[in-house]
């Protein structure tokens, strides 16, 4: 039978109550979501179809799944891929404008030589042979005397591992990431605890969501797929949204209630509603005196002295609103969550803070529960032999000794390591970076990249000329995100899912991508480097996408052409949950089996952090945690249970259970002395920290970051809207604009960390006229850019602050003094005093732990007030 | 019907029928439903629809995250150049510290049922289509600006490459190929649900049955696109700072 739209609709209407159980079907009569494109044609005519091809996003890090469309070579449009598990066919502001990304006037086509001196901006192009031969050339000649000499450092990797097999390749463990000016203290804080760095909240089916200043509606990890499934929850579910942070984001603003905190207190909170919800009874104990190292007891009688009055003093949140919001999060539960990301890791107790947080959810007892706070899902793969061995030697600037629990390296102090001596460098690569921009105390970043002495050669893979690649010897002009080949996974949804990014247009100019480099970099070393580097990119993701398990037998690399990811669940999937309580098998003599092994070999029981660990002989570990006649694979932690005390932390002079102390420098502020304010950073929802500035949608949006100050705290200063202010660190001081806004904190500043770039092209300057001798022309940028301001960018006056623990950053710990500008002041001057920021580096040293020569550390902990 | 949407219907078939089989993954089947669908409105199939031959679209601002991905995606689908949007989202931030809340408001032209902009342009230039879309026919405009002072919406501006007007076509060149326009289709929240207002048993239909729906004000011309939890603010909220500048920008081109 033809069935056409009216026919359907009297179907519809005869059998009214069947259908109004299958909206499905009622949907289906609508337009389709996506999935295909056409062009728009002329006047409005019929366009043509467009080619699309399934890729991964990679305007910022979250990797979610893209279809990506092609028109006459051109790319043209994107969208979320609809088979994707997480992405589910949308996307955010930035990863529409991917497609400025590849086409930016700001982006450069050609290897480039420095033909002045550094940071004169004088460059001639050069050839790949050239580049290379000149690279490989110093790397050869290093290696042979030490390889530590030669450091890489990336911001975003994305790699699955081929940058660190390239350095493991030449024998050198001198390597930097991004991790510590990010979110290491919050993995740190997590690990110990259950084992993975992060969490995946079951947003779509909690009903209380207990945000720490986490901006899920704008930036946080997984910002897109989080969005859309905590905006199902709220909507249909009914959840409700509670916020703590120092500032009204949009996640604030839409919450249910916005509760204003003073910064790096979020710790002391958490731990008065853990007390709260003990007191109450409203704890789950069955689950902690199972599942945990401590007992629910010992809990209730630790946690006894932080009251919601305690709390109230520390963090201006009244006691009546912890206790309530307590009591609530508790009666929720299993369907209750918090959610960090990742705001109070970003404070010198960032790493005590997230412990705290996390404990809240221990205690009710909703881990990895349906509407809980669960357990990250992922997939692997296997990358080919052979595989290059680990480097001989440690390298101190990797890991620096002072931080021996911040397993994400502690790069921002890698500028101070090498200008004192700590490492001598002979090359230094960076990959996907602007440290001179990213960092805090960001003005060190260039007196290193100048010092000809200290960094004698240094080569930058860069799509752009930024703050750093301008002092640069050779810049090698990276791929876009759109012509690329790499392999990804992350726990961005329940459902599990393996992607890859694969080239959607061919290269403009003659960028590489960065694989294709090393690859090439390898070979001209020479063959003991080459010999790991056969594979071509494509070859290489290949063998990855071959060795997920299932993969295979689907088409591999064909399968993800096609689809994008894999697997591609249908629409009934559903996730698993409690995925800890996996059974250990008995033999037929009742005996548990090493799920690991399988080897008949019976396990022994021994008593441990308050629980029976079962121990594998076979490996001499713990393979799983025994409750009552039952064995489970449990946690991934040393007992198989959480670990809400964690004896790492205690060996290096920290406190073992979760802990508050309050920031030394932020006391005077509390006690209401003198009139400082503490300068936090923040993200909006159009951009990432550096690179997007090119994008132009994205700037035409957003391109200035004026102050935010309290209409109170303005008044005090006789400050008005749009007033240039001068805003003084113990470092240095920047001259902005101020916005007065009813959404910050009193005793807070805050200032956006996209804007102000003073390299980069046309678009990020909005400087339309600004030739671009080695990138490409875009009319539209250089007729119809219509905005000057391009705001100031705040690191610069930001010092160096480091969690002892974690090595995070203390980003939003900066205590400032803000006025109007002096007469003589301009929009945009920064003024850094290196001196002084070369001693607060110092000074944190002082916090990092005793053993490694640290004096505060401990002192911190006696010196608490509390 | 308009032709539009015969030859739609024509196309709408295959995916019926794989509708029906099924077989249509997750795009359908997670297209969710806005609200609850109430029996009632599902009776009123019977009732005549209000409007004729309409397309229109429904936002339900507890869905907007304020994201602006519709913003950037009709940028990109419609090849807008800078100084110019089609769709623009504005904030709005109302209360005092520390009882403040955020609304998003998303805007653009509502293609009224009795365009302001079909009144104003002296040279014909902007019509209504038999599916109810408001188009600019770029052959015929002068840009004479008038009908940018006419839109109570302030849903028109100039395109600054062939200086012609340039507004909103609900991604006509989209919906005649099946598909929803290009904001709803990256719309995170899935506030944006676009639909035939004419169809009873749209979903955008049913919305208006079952939701507490408004138009924006001054609500001149009948608009067609329809909010579901917008307060005062956010309904007569002015633009943000860069939309103003934008806009000033816009009103200079000659």
């Amino acid at each position: 039978m033809k069935l056409n739209r009216r026919d359907f609709l009297k179907i519809g209407a005869a059998s009214g109550a069947a259908l109004s159980m299958t909206p499905s079907l009622l949907c289906a009569m609508e337009l389709e979501e996506g999935g295909k494109d056409v062009s728009v044609g002329t006047n409005w005519g019929k366009g043509k179809n467009r080619q699309a091809i399934p890729t991964t996003c990679l305007q910022c890090n979250i990797e979610d799944g893209l279809l990506a469309y092609v028109e006459d070579g051109r790319l043209v449009k994107i969208e979320g891929n609809p088979k994707h598990p997480g992405t589910r066919g949308k996307i955010c502001a930035k990863g529409q404008a991917g497609i400025n990304t590849v086409y930016s006037p700001d982006r450069i086509l050609y290897p480039l030589k420095r033909v002045g001196a550094r940071g004169e901006g004088k460059w001639k192009r050069i050839t790949w042979d050239e580049a290379l031969d000149e690279i490989a050339g110093k790397i050869k000649e290093t290696i042979a005397r030490d390889p530590n000499e030669v450091m890489f450092h990336y911001g975003r990797d994305r790699t699955s591992g081929y940058t660190k097999r390239f350095m493991q390749a030449i024998g050198s463990a001198t390597m930097g990431s991004h991790t510590s000016i990010c979110e290491s203290s919050k993995k740190i804080g997590m690990e110990p605890t259950w084992g993975p760095d992060i969490e995946t909240p079951d947003f779509e089916n909690t009903k209380y969501i207990l945000n720490f200043g986490s901006n899920i509606y704008e930036a946080a990890y997984f910002h897109n797929t989080y969005i859309q499934r905590l905006i199902d929850g709220r909507v249909k579910n009914g959840a409700k949204l509670v916020t703590f942070d120092v500032r009204l984001s949009n996640t604030a603003g839409k919450s249910d209630e916005w509760l204003p905190i003073f910064p790096g207190t979020d710790g002391v909170v958490a731990l008065a509603m853990a007390n709260i919800i003990m007191q109450k009874g409203l704890a789950n104990t069955t689950f902690i005196n199972k599942w945990t190292n401590v007992t629910a007891d010992q809990l209730k009688e630790y946690l006894a002295k932080y009251t919601p009055e305690m709390a109230e003093k520390e963090s201006g949140v009244p006691a009546k609103d912890i206790r309530r919001i307590a009591i609530e999060f508790a009666k929720a539960t299993p369907m209750c969550t918090t959610y960090t990301y990742r705001g109070p890791a970003m404070h010198l107790n960032g790493s005590y803070n997230e412990k705290c947080t996390m404990l809240l959810n221990i205690i009710v007892g909703n881990i990895d529960k349906k509407g809980g706070y669960c357990l990250p899902r992922g997939m692997g793969w296997s990358n080919p032999a052979p595989k290059p061995p680990k480097p001989a030697k440690q390298s101190i600037l990797s890991n620096p000794p002072e931080y021996p629990l911040a397993g994400h390296h502690v790069s921002h102090h890698i500028a101070h390591g090498i200008l004192e001596g700590r490492q001598k460098l002979s090359v230094y690569i960076w990959y996907m970076h602007n440290p001179c921009y990213a960092n805090p105390d960001a003005g060190t970043w260039d007196t290193l990249l100048k010092d000809t002495e200290k960094m004698p050669f240094t080569v930058a893979i860069d799509g752009f000329i930024s703050e750093s690649s301008d002092l640069a010897d050779i810049i090698l002009p990276d791929s876009s995100y759109m012509q690329r080949h790499d392999s990804e996974s992350m726990p961005s949804a329940l459902l599990p899912w393996v992607g890859a990014r694969v080239p959607v247009v061919k290269n403009i100019g003659e960028q590489r991508e960065v694989k294709d480099m090393l690859r090439d970099l390898a070979q001209r070393i020479g063959p003991e480097v080459g010999k790991y580097f056969e594979l071509t990119p494509e070859q290489f993701l290949e063998h990855q996408m071959n060795s997920v398990p299932g993969l295979k037998e689907k088409g591999g690399l064909s399968f993800i052409r096609e689809h994008g990811v894999f697997p591609v669940y249908g629409p009934e999937a559903k996730p698993e949950f409690e995925t800890y309580k996996k059974e250990l098998m008995k033999d037929s003599e009742g005996n548990f089996i090493c799920p690991d092994t399988k080897c008949a070999t019976s396990l022994t029981e021994h008593e441990e952090y308050n629980g029976i660990s079962l121990n594998c002989p076979m490996h001499k570990k713990v393979v799983g945690t025994k409750i009552g006649d039952k064995a489970y694979t449990g946690f991934n932690t040393p007992s198989k249970r959480l670990h809400v005390h964690v004896e790492a932390w205690e060996e290096y002079g920290f406190k073992p259970m979760p802990y508050y102390f309050p920031i030394p420098e932020h006391e005077e502020i509390k006690a209401g002395k003198g009139n400082k304010l503490v300068m936090t950073t923040y993200k909006i929802n159009t951009h990432v920290q550096s690179r997007t500035s090119a994008c132009k949608w994205l700037s035409e949006i957003h391109h200035n970051n004026p102050m935010l100050i309290n209409p109170r705290t303005a008044a005090e200063r006789a400050i008005k809207e749009g007033d240039l202010v001068r805003v003084t660190s113990k470092i240095g001081y920047l001259v902005t604009k101020a916005h007065v806004t009813e959404g910050i904190h009193p005793k807070v500043v805050a200032i956006s960390t996209h804007s102000g770039h003073w390299k980069y092209g046309p678009v990020s300057r909005a400087k339309k006229d600004m030739p671009t001798p080695y990138g490409q022309a875009d009319a539209d940028v250089s007729k119809n850019l219509w905005w000057d301001d391009i705001g100031v960018h705040p690191n610069r006056i930001i010092p160096i602050s480091t969690d002892p623990i974690g090595g995070s950053q203390a980003w939003m710990d900066t205590v400032v003094s803000v006025e109007k500008a002096k007469a003589t002041d301009k929009y945009g001057d920064i003024k850094v005093n290196l001196e002084a920021a070369k001693k607060a580096y110092h000074d944190t040293l002082g916090y990092a732990t005793k053993k490694q020569g640290g004096s505060i550390a401990g002192d911190i902990n006696q010196a608490i007030r509390l | 019907m308009s032709e539009v949407l015969v030859e739609e219907q024509t196309e709408r078939r295959d995916f019926i029928k794989k509708a029906a089989l099924g077989v249509i993954g997750v795009t359908a089947a997670i297209s969710a439903v806005t609200s609850a669908i109430p029996r009632k409105a599902l009776e009123a199939a019977k009732i005549i629809p209000t409007k004729k031959n309409q397309f229109g679209m429904v936002i339900d601002l507890r869905r907007c995250t304020g994201c602006r991905a519709c913003q950037v995606a009709c940028k990109a689908e419609n090849g807008v150049s800078l100084g110019g949007f089609r769709s623009w989202v504005n904030y709005t931030e109302a209360g005092a510290y520390p009882k403040v809340k955020k609304e998003f408001t998303p805007r653009g032209c509502n293609h009224c049922t009795q365009p302001e902009c079909v009144k104003a342009c002296p040279v014909k230039a902007i019509s209504k289509g038999a599916n109810g879309i408001v188009l600019v026919d770029q052959t015929k405009c002068k840009n004479l600006k008038r009908r940018i002072k006419k839109c109570p919406y302030g849903a028109i501006h100039t395109d600054p490459i062939i200086l012609k007007a340039n507004k909103c076509t609900f991604c006509l060149h989209r919906v005649e190929a099946g598909l929803v326009p290009s904001c709803v289709n990256t719309c995170q929240g899935r506030a944006r649900i676009f639909g035939d207002l004419s169809d009873p048993m749209s979903e955008v239909s049913r919305l208006i049955v079952s939701q507490v729906t408004t138009t924006l004000a001054p609500k001149i011309g009948e608009p067609n696109v329809y909010y579901v939890g917008i307060s005062a603010a956010g309904n007569t909220g002015t633009d943000d700072e860069w939309m103003k500048k934008n806009r000033e920008f816009s009103m200079l081109r000659k």
